[in-house]
C-alpha cells in the first residue's frame, strides 16, 4: 500500500503506454504534469509491460481510474467479475478517483462499447441510483459519474441531465465528473444552455473536470477525443471554473494522440485559463 | 404511458445491432442524430478488428478485410466487458465462413496475430529457472508437476504465417504471399524468454507435431 502526503489537485493527463518512455524517460520528463488518468479496462486481469509500467508511473504520480464498461444504467445485473477487476486494480493503484460514466453499454450480454444515452426519468433515476448503491457497497467507496455526450434525447424524458445527476448524486451519495467539452457538445446538439448545465449541478459533488476536443458537422458535434480542445470550450472551462473554484482538471485524447509534449503544452493552457478564472495556482 | 426503460433499451439495442427503426418514434424529433451511434457502433468495431488483425488486414486489402470484419461482428456481438476481446473469435468464425473458408491462410493469420496479442499482455505468471528446480530434492521429483506460463498459447497452423506477420508488423512491404506448410504445425507464443523481456510483439517458436516444445 502507498501512501501519499499530496491531496488531489492540478491538471492531469491520460496514461497512454506510448508516452510511457516520455513520462519516465529522464529527470522531469512530464513536468507540468500532476496526475494520470488510466482507462481501468486496459488494466483489469493484464499483466506484463503494460502492467509494469503503469505500477512504475503509480510510484510517482497520483492515479485516477477511469472506465467506460461499468454501464450503471444498463438492465443487466450488474458484473461482479468487473467490479472485482475494479477493486483488485484499485488496491494496487490507490486511486484518487473511481469513475465511469451516465450511460449503458449494452443489454442482455450484448456490449455495444459504446456510451448509449438513458432516458432521463424517475425510473431511470431509481435504477441507476439503486446500482450506484451496489457499486459503492461493493468497492467500498464512492465513484465518480461524468456526463457522456449524447445525441438524441428521449420522448420520456421528464428532467434535464444536469436535474437528473443533482437528484441522483444525492440519492445515491456519489460524485460527480464534469466533462465541460461534453457540455458544450450536448448543449449544441439539443439546443440548451450549457452555462444553465454546469450551474445547475451540485458544485460539492465536482470531483474532476475533462477537457476534450470535438468535431463540429454544423448541425451537430460529435466528441470525438481526437483533437485540441476547441475555443468555445475553453471559454466554457473558465466560467467553470470560476462558478466552482479549483477542480483537478485533464486534458483528454483518445485519438490521433500527438506527441507527450504536445499534450503537456496543451494542458498548460488549461492551467493558464484556471489562473485567468482566479484559480490557477490553487487548482 | 410511456415505454419503460428496458423496452427502450431493446429498442435501442436492435437499432446498432439489426438496424431496427422502432427506437426512432421514441425519441425528440425522432432523433436526428442517431446516426452518429449507428456509425460510432461499426466505426469502432472495425477499428480495433484493424489495430489487432494488422496483418490480416493487409492480406485481403480494406475492402475484403471490411466485409470480413462487418460480417463477423454482425454474426458475434461482442459479450465481452472489454473491447480487447472482439477479435477472439475472429479465426474460428474464419475457419467456417464463405468465401473465407476456402483461403486457410487468413483463419491462419488471424489466429497468429489473436496468439501474439495475448503473448503481450497475459496476466503475469512467475517463470521456474533453474535454481528452483535444483533446490526440489530428488524423492520430491515424481510429485512436480509443470504448468505453461500463462502468456503461452499453441496455434495449429498449416501456412507459414510468420514471415508475412512480421514484415507487416515491422511497416515492411511482405516480400512473398505466405506459403503453404509442408504439415501443419504448432506454433507456440511466448510473452518472454520465460522472465525477463516480454518483448513487445512477444517471441514465438516452431513446436514438435505433440506439442512438446523443440
Ligand atoms: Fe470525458
Amino acid at each position: 500500500m502507498k501512501s501519499r502526503a499530496h491531496n488531489f489537485s492540478g491538471f492531469g493527463l491520460g496514461f497512454r503506454p506510448q508516452h510511457f518512455p516520455d513520462i519516465l524517460g529522464g529527470a522531469n520528463a512530464a513536468d507540468g504534469v500532476d496526475w494520470f488518468e488510466i482507462i481501468s479496462e486496459n488494466f483489469i486481469g493484464v499483466g506484463g509491460m503494460p502492467m509494469r509500467n503503469l505500477m512504475r508511473v503509480s510510484d510517482d504520480y497520483p492515479i485516477v481510474m477511469h472506465g467506460v464498461s461499468l454501464s450503471i444504467g444498463a438492465p443487466d445485473p450488474l458484473d461482479r467479475d468487473y467490479l472485482q477487476g475494479l477493486m483488485d486494480l484499485a488496491e494496487r493503484l490507490q486511486p484518487e478517483v473511481i469513475s465511469d460514466h451516465l450511460c449503458w453499454t449494452g443489454a442482455h450480454g450484448v456490449n455495444l462499447h459504446d456510451l448509449l444515452p438513458l432516458p432521463l426519468t424517475a425510473e431511470t433515476l431509481v435504477h441507476v441510483a439503486d446500482r450506484v448503491g451496489q457499486v459503492q457497497d461493493f468497492l467500498g467507496r464512492r465513484i465518480a459519474l461524468e456526463n457522456a455526450s449524447t445525441y438524441v434525447t428521449f420522448t420520456a424524458d421528464a428532467r434535464s441531465e444536469w436535474e437528473f445527476l443533482s437528484e441522483l448524486s444525492e440519492r445515491a451519495d456519489c460524485e460527480l465528473l464534469l466533462d465541460v467539452n461534453n457540455v458544450y457538445v450536448s448543449a449544441f446538439n439539443h439546443g440548451f444552455d450549457a452555462a444553465d448545465y454546469i450551474a445547475g449541478l451540485p458544485a460539492k459533488r465536482i470531483r474532476q473536470i475533462h477537457l476534450a476536443g470535438h468535431e463540429n458537422n454544423g448541425d451537430h458535434i460529435v466528441d470525438t477525443h481526437d483533437a485540441p480542445v476547441a475555443d468555445p470550450v475553453w471559454d466554457l472551462y473558465r466560467d467553470t471554473i470560476r462558478l466552482l473554484g479549483p477542480v483537478p482538471t485533464m486534458i483528454e485524447r483518445d485519438a490521433n494522440i500527438p506527441p507527450f509534449a504536445d499534450l503537456v503544452a496543451e494542458l498548460q493552457l488549461a492551467r493558464e485559463a484556471a489562473g485567468k478564472a482566479g484559480h490557477g495556482a490553487a487548482a | 404511458m410511456n415505454t419503460g426503460l428496458a423496452e427502450l433499451q431493446r429498442l435501442f439495442q436492435d437499432r446498432l445491432l439489426a438496424g431496427g427503426n422502432d427506437i426512432e418514434r421514441h425519441l425528440k424529433d425522432r432523433g436526428p442524430f442517431l446516426k452518429v451511434y449507428d456509425h460510432a457502433y461499426l466505426a469502432r468495431l472495425l477499428e480495433v478488428m484493424g489495430e489487432d488483425f494488422p496483418a490480416v488486414h493487409t492480406l485481403l486489402g480494406d475492402d475484403q478485410f471490411g466485409d470480413a470484419a462487418v460480417a463477423f461482428v454482425r454474426a458475434h456481438p461482442s459479450r465481452a466487458r472489454s473491447i480487447r476481446w472482439l477479435g477472439a473469435g475472429f479465426s474460428a468464425w474464419l475457419r467456417e465462413a464463405d468465401p473465407w473458408r476456402n483461403l486457410p491462410v487468413v483463419a491462419d493469420m488471424a489466429a497468429f496475430e489473436w496468439a501474439l496479442g495475448l503473448a503481450f499482455d497475459a496476466p503475469d505468471s512467475e517463470p521456474v529457472g533453474m535454481p528452483a528446480l535444483a533446490a526440489v530434492p530428488a524423492e520430491a521429483w515424481p510429485g512436480l508437476r509443470f504448468e505453461f506460463h500463462r502468456s503461452l498459447n499453441i496455434v495449429r497452423l498449416a501456412v507459414d504465417v510468420a514471415p508475412f506477420q512480421r514484415a507487416v508488423a515491422a511497416e515492411r512491404d511482405p516480400e512473398a504471399a505466405p506459403e503453404p506448410l509442408s504439415e501443419p504445425g504448432d506454433c507456440g507464443g511466448f510473452g518472454a524468454t520465460w522472465k525477463a523481456c516480454r518483448c513487445a510483439i512477444g517471441r514465438y517458436r516452431w513446436m514438435r507435431r505433440r506439442g512438446s516444445i523443440a
